[in-house]
């Protein structure tokens, strides 16, 4: 599994590529907390365009940075769900929490990608 | 076709990628439909996830293993995963989706919610202090 952040005004930008299963699940938390609390983050985007697994130790961890990001009156976006993620999405119910957004290119203007998430 | 393998490992976090791509490289040669892969490594993951999380939370010992059968007989998988850990005292309620006893580990308590979804037929034998099996079977559509 690999991890990087990026960091749009306040919105930290999680990109994710491999596999989340409870073992790696443990690292994502970890490292979005640290990301998310030193840089005084809102909103996360977790850009799943690179992810080729995920089971229900994914859901716990995305439920848990809800969670986080709300506490700080912030929101949880994912973007680059592919079709078999997406069926664990239905199933858990995270449909009904995280929202869908898309993001074509990482070096797009903070304008262009508040206008899509709005 | 008939064919079978038996895998024991270490009941630690890394071999859950380990033990779920064993399983989808025993059906590689039914030549499988992706989805049905996805279905399986998913199921595995969360059936060996609780053997190492729950089965074992409490054990000090370093004898803690988790044993993988697989099998399959034409277009039918079988799948036996067992623990000698500490047992489930209510299935039932384990079953539950949203359920965990481990809140604390962000845990969603959709393991068994999902091992259901995925597989055709899930079967929970547990006995306290003696261990678990989770034994699932899915017909593949070949």
């Amino acid at each position: 599994m690999k991890i990087s952040f990026e960091i749009s005004d306040k919105t930290l930008i999680v990109k994710i590529a491999g596999e989340i299963d409870h073992h790696t699940a443990c690292e994502v938390k970890e490292a979005v907390n640290e990301q998310y609390t030193a840089n005084n983050c809102k909103d996360i985007i977790f850009d799943l365009n690179g992810l080729v697994f995920m089971d229900s130790a994914g859901i716990g961890m995305l439920i848990g940075r809800y969670k986080q990001a709300n506490m700080n009156g912030g929101e949880v976006y994912a973007e680059g769900i592919s079709p078999e993620i997406e069926r664990i999405f239905c199933l858990s119910g995270l449909n009904k929490i995280i929202k869908r957004c898309e993001i074509t290119d990482s070096t797009e203007k903070d304008s262009d990608r508040k206008g899509v998430l709005n | 076709m008939k064919n079978e393998m038996r895998l024991n490992f270490a009941a630690i976090s890394e071999n859950e990628i380990f033990a779920r791509i064993c399983a989808s490289a025993f059906v590689l040669p039914l030549d499988p439909k992706v989805n049905d892969v996805t279905d399986i490594k998913t199921a595995v993951s969360e059936a060996v996830t609780n053997a190492i999380i729950h089965g074992y939370a409490d054990a000090d010992s370093d004898d803690k293993f988790v044993n993988m059968v697989c099998r399959y007989e034409d277009d039918t998988l079988y799948i036996e995963i067992s623990d000698n850990g500490c047992g489930i005292e209510d299935i039932q309620l384990a079953k539950k989706p949203l359920y965990t006893s481990k809140p604390e580990l962000e845990r969603s308590g959709m393991g068994f919610t999902v091992m259901e979804a995925f597989m055709d037929d899930i079967e929970v034998i547990s006995e306290k202090g003696k261990g678990t099996t989770v034994k699932m079977t899915k017909k593949l559509k070949l």
